[in-house]
């Protein structure tokens, strides 16, 4: 049997490598910006620190549209329903990231209106702490959520 | 400097209006405490006043002295009766003379066991949502608002949160909650 190659301009992969490759890369953002943490979102999704290198730059008006929810500041019970609602509207695969210490786990607020963190509302994917997070930890946090998106079984 | 603040000296009047009225001053500022029956008098004193018209509501906000442990205040000692005593809360008001850029103070006590006063609404209409808040979060009715609602918390809201006697971390979840460290295990 003669052996054979292919030619250079093609490359092997496992479905799942691929997939998970292609989903990493294109990161559709719905920001649910609710506190002082969006300001700081709003410098990482600015050019300087710019998360278009990480595929990440499209905030969506409509979850619909939506692959990863940003959960950026505190969420309170009054808006628990509605942080609910838009998780639900999101369609699958959908991931979240819980940016800032209130969305990690409340943060310092421990009253009658407080959230004690997005998770008791829908499961989050990546937490990052911070109050507010330096925007470096907001990438790391992307970064993350590539990684893990790599790493999952993808479901088709 | 110049002083922002109506003193004793500037308001004769007042103390010939409402004999009931103390005052006491701390740092350069005069507070004037009227009882809750005389506040619609002193928001038509106020309002017309010929030196000092005081045509601006800056801020209305309620002090609940539930713990009972002011000086001022000795009365306050058994919780139970606390609860619905006569002088449990202090209502603040502040008002602001655009015209003369002075300021005065204004507090009076309220309690019982529904604790309403009279709504200064018809007066200075900034008092919708300064008195929804109060409403809210010291449950004081204002007699006469023109749609005394919850402005912050939600409708299905127990209670009012700023008391004293709501416990410090009761939350009144609208949706059922998740418990990630009990599901994940």
């Amino acid at each position: 049997m003669p052996e054979y190659t292919l030619p250079d301009n093609i490359i092997t992969t496992k479905l799942d490598q691929f997939i998970g490759w292609a989903r990493s890369y294109s990161l559709w953002q719905y920001v649910f910006g609710t506190a002082c943490c969006a300001m700081e979102f709003m410098s990482v999704s600015a050019s300087h620190y710019d998360t278009d290198r990480f595929g990440a730059a499209m905030p969506r008006y409509s979850p619909r549209q939506a692959d990863m929810l940003m959960i950026v500041g505190t969420i309170t019970h009054k808006q628990a329903p509605v942080l609910r609602r838009i998780w639900e509207q999101m369609s699958d695969p959908k991931y979240v990231i819980a940016v800032g210490a209130c969305a990690v786990s409340g943060g310092f607020y421990r009253n009658y209106a407080t959230v004690q963190g997005a998770d008791r509302i829908i499961p989050v994917d990546v937490y990052v702490p911070g109050c507010p997070p330096r925007p470096e930890m907001i990438l790391d946090g992307i970064m993350a959520l590539q990684d893990k998106i790599r790493k999952t079984k993808q479901v088709l | 400097m110049q002083q922002y603040w109506l003193l004793k000296d500037d308001l004769p009047d007042i103390f010939q209006q409402f004999p009931a009225i103390s005052y006491n001053e701390e740092f350069g500022q005069g507070t004037f405490r009227i009882a809750a029956t005389d506040l619609g008098k002193i928001f038509d004193f106020l309002k017309t006043h010929k030196s000092y018209p005081m045509d601006m509501l800056t801020d209305i906000t309620a002090v609940d002295y539930l713990s009972g442990d002011y000086a001022e205040r000795p009365n306050l000692t058994g919780r139970e009766e606390d609860l619905y005593s006569e002088s449990r809360y202090d209502l603040v008001y502040h008002f602001y003379s655009v015209s003369k850029n002075k300021r005065i103070r204004i507090i009076a006590s309220c309690g019982g066991e529904n604790p309403a006063v009279i709504s200064s609404y018809k007066w200075w209409q900034a008092a919708h949502f300064l008195e929804r808040e109060v409403w809210d979060m010291f449950g004081i009715k204002f007699e006469n608002h023109p749609d005394l609602r919850r402005v912050l918390l939600y409708e299905e809201f127990e209670g009012h949160p700023l008391r004293k006697d709501y416990p410090t971390m009761g939350e009144q979840p609208r949706i059922p909650l998740r418990n990630p460290e009990h599901d994940n295990a």
